[in-house]
């Protein structure tokens, strides 16, 4: 399985980072104790070979003529012992640099140069060095100054370093022999930790697995340990919703169409069908061919409309924002109004601000601007009015537009639908031209599209009043208001 | 025969109520749900044909009101709602057939006869001309002679004729016979009524299996018309 692969991957990839971790801290460890170790082991020798100087001291004298003398009671066996412990590893040299006496075992690790001889009189100070013989033992060798007489004589001591040395390759050599098993069982370890912490991973897939096109509406219930994981689920869950939300409206939107559709092809179709079985008369038959002529118009009606307002929420349609005057065009679109207008008896009024400038797109605010002013004509009864208002409100750096009718108005149940897609407010009266039920959808995407809100409210036998607000041009673009948030209160936008 | 149209959109009534009295049914209109309960209770309807989205109440509500009555008359509902969903729920709640819109009206009048045909008793012997089928044998004949049939043809054939005179559309045959919705795959029915011709129909002078243009298929013997269909004169 693809999924299980990829966390065992994930898994596989934890454990291995935590033995690379383990193995670089433990080798670099090694190494430090390895210093420390051999730190400690010469400052111990040093330690020694300073003892031995001291007592060195003690025991050599050097007469006017430079020739050596080890003072000691040849009878007391522990002095006999420490001078011939002292005089194993030594040499003694002038100032000029030449050997005046040394041991056997000094001559095997070869004399110093006189130049170093030198150099270790001038600073007057103990230094240590090491020098390996022909057997490859190292020695450990204290150079130092002794005055005698006003003469200063170079003085080196030795000590064998080998077993010291030994020790320290044999602690190396076990530790770093441990290392690769150390770093396996870590490796292990790391790995079963990382199935723990891999757990509840596989578990929210196997959940998430479960949600599908069918049943969107599953959610993963959250661990409740606030943790990473549960943040995880929370943005799942959360995205799960938004499509469970397009996905409904998608599919409510194509039964909705199916529906619009069906309806007035069932009309044109039974027309002409019983058209053919009962007329009787050209005259019949030309009336039922007109009739369905009505309906077809009606269905390009519908496409069109539906092709506009799918291209307009897929994002298909460009606006193009100019600085535009509000005033203007709704004095134009009001003048072009008023015949329709005056045909149904219906007087268009006005109070227009002198200004009114917001950034839009002109064809899509002319459209918004006639399919509300029309509905006020259509909907207002004869010798009704249709107000039309733009005022500025410079203290919320808004435009707004109200459109006002007097006419029958809409009953509150259906205010809350009114901007949805085929949603038509159901009269009683025969005759009356239906709408498509699709025009404030429009309307309500422009607005949206514009950064604006739009608002309904309306009393029965009162009239219905359209608030539109836009942001205004010369507002700080930093008061535009959020729409997202008045959705709530004004409960007036259509989901679509 | 009294038929109720339960219907809103205006212009569907129209023709539905122009047709199905052109075929010579009477017919009342309800544009709504309370209208068409309020008639039901006053008026003995041989038939309901119920639009499933009203302006005052859902089809399936209607439907359930009119349920309560004693005299059960046939309800055919017709519905913009295709969903199969939808017309399981409305077959379930008693309905007793469903009609997806848009639809053809011949479709309409076909099932309307057959819908209105239901209640008459179902004898166990069929009889047209000299053709018998015994549905609890199972057997066929015309003039004497046996006449072996395929299941699926004998099932069309006792449809044919148990509905003898009517038209049935080739959609109805598959509903019927093959208990399913299959749209589209109705060319099946002209296949099994071509091999059903063959022997029932070929060998002899007086054809019995009609088809009817725009419609399907009818059994019927020619010189006893009793209904004549509009669609196929």
């Amino acid at each position: 399985m693809q999924r299980s692969f990829i966390f065992k991957g994930l898994r596989f990839r934890l454990a291995l980072s935590y033995a690379l971790f383990i193995a670089v801290l433990l080798t670099g460890f090694g190494f430090v104790l390895r210093g420390v170790l051999r730190g400690v082991i010469e400052t111990t020798v040093q330690g020694l070979l300073d003892e031995e100087w001291a007592a060195c001291k003690g025991f050599l004298r050097i007469n006017r003529m430079g020739q050596m003398q080890w003072i000691y009671d040849p009878t007391d066996k522990e002095e006999t012992a420490i001078v011939e412990r002292l005089r194993l590893i030594y040499m003694i040299a002038d100032e000029k640099g030449e050997v005046l006496e040394s041991s056997e075992m000094y001559r095997e690790i070869g004399f110093q140069s006189p130049a170093v001889i030198t150099k270790v009189l001038a600073d007057g100070k103990p230094s240590y060095t090491y020098h390996p013989n022909l057997r490859g033992q190292v020695f450990m060798v204290r150079q130092g100054t002794l005055s005698e007489r006003g003469r200063r004589y170079f003085v080196a001591l030795g000590r064998n370093f080998t077993p010291s040395e030994h020790v320290i390759d044999e602690f190396s050599v076990d530790y770093f022999t441990a290392l690769p098993f150390i770093i396996l069982v870590a490796g292990a370890i790391g790995w079963l930790l990382a199935r723990r912490a891999m757990q509840p991973v596989t578990e929210v897939a196997a959940q998430v697995a479960k949600v599908s096109g069918s049943n969107l509406s599953l959610r993963v219930p959250l661990r409740g340990s606030r943790d990473e994981l549960d943040h995880m689920i929370a943005t799942f869950n959360g995205m799960v919703e938004r499509l469970e939300k397009s996905f409904l409206q998608v599919r409510q939107f194509s039964t909705d169409v199916s529906h619009e559709l069906r309806t007035p092809i069932t009309v044109v179709r039974g027309q002409l069908e019983v058209a053919l079985m009962t007329a009787r008369s050209e005259e019949d038959l030309r009336e039922a061919i007109e009739a369905a002529l009505v309906d077809i118009d009606r269905l390009s009606q519908i496409v069109r409309a539906l092709l506009n307002l799918a291209k307009a929420e897929g994002g298909q349609l460009a606006l193009q924002m100019k600085e535009l005057d509000l005033v203007t065009l709704v004095s134009e679109v009001m003048s072009e109004l008023e015949i329709p207008a005056l045909d149904r008896q219906v007087t268009l009024h006005s109070v227009l601000a002198s200004t009114a400038l917001i950034s839009a797109d002109r064809i899509q605010i002319e459209r918004l601007l006639y399919n509300l002013i029309d509905n006020g004509i259509k909907y207002t009864r004869e010798a009704g009015f249709v107000e039309v208002l733009v005022t500025a409100d410079e203290a919320a750096g808004q435009i707004v537009l109200e459109i006002r009718d007097n006419g029958e108005g809409i009953a509150p149940e259906h205010l809350p639908h009114l901007f949805d897609r085929f949603y038509r407010v159901p009269v009683r009266e025969n005759g009356r031209e239906k709408g498509l039920g699709l025009g404030l959808s429009f309307v309500s995407w422009i607005v949206k599209a514009h950064s604006g809100e739009i608002q309904v409210s309306s009393e029965v036998g009162r009239g219905t009043t359209f608030r539109v607000t836009f942001p205004s041009k010369t507002a700080d673009t930093g008061n535009l208001i959020e729409y997202g948030n008045q959705r709530e209160t004004t409960g007036r936008y259509s989901n679509s | 025969m009294r038929i109720l149209v339960v219907e809103d959109e205006k212009r569907i009534a129209d023709f539905l109520g122009r047709g199905l009295e052109s075929a010579g049914y009477d017919v009342d209109i309800a544009p709504d749900g309370q209208t068409a309960i309020d008639l039901v209770h006053a008026t003995d309807y041989d038939l309901i044909t119920l639009d499933m989205m009203l302006p005052d109440m859902d089809g399936i509500r209607v439907l359930e009101k009119i349920r309560n009555r004693k005299t059960n008359p046939p309800v055919l509902i017709l519905s913009a709602r295709g969903a199969v969903e939808d017309r399981v729920k409305g077959l379930e709640l008693g309905a007793d057939d469903y009609l997806t819109k848009p639809f053809a009206f011949v479709e309409l009048l076909a099932r309307v006869r057959v819908l209105l045909r239901r209640g008459q008793p179902t004898p166990e012997k069929l009889l047209v001309g000299e053709l018998t089928l015994d549905c609890i044998r199972r057997k066929v004949t015309r003039s004497g002679d046996t006449i072996e049939l395929a299941p699926k043809e004998f099932s069309i054939l006792e449809y044919l004729m148990r509905n003898k005179g009517r038209p049935l559309s080739r959609t109805m045959i598959v509903e019927h016979v093959w208990d399913m919705d299959y749209d589209g795959l109705t060319n099946i029915v002209d296949v099994y009524i071509r091999h059903l011709r063959s022997k029932i129909d070929d060998r002899y002078p007086t054809k019995l299996i009609h088809t009817v243009r725009g419609v399907g298929y009818m059994l019927e013997l020619p010189e006893s018309r009793v209904e004549k269909t509009p669609a196929a004169s």
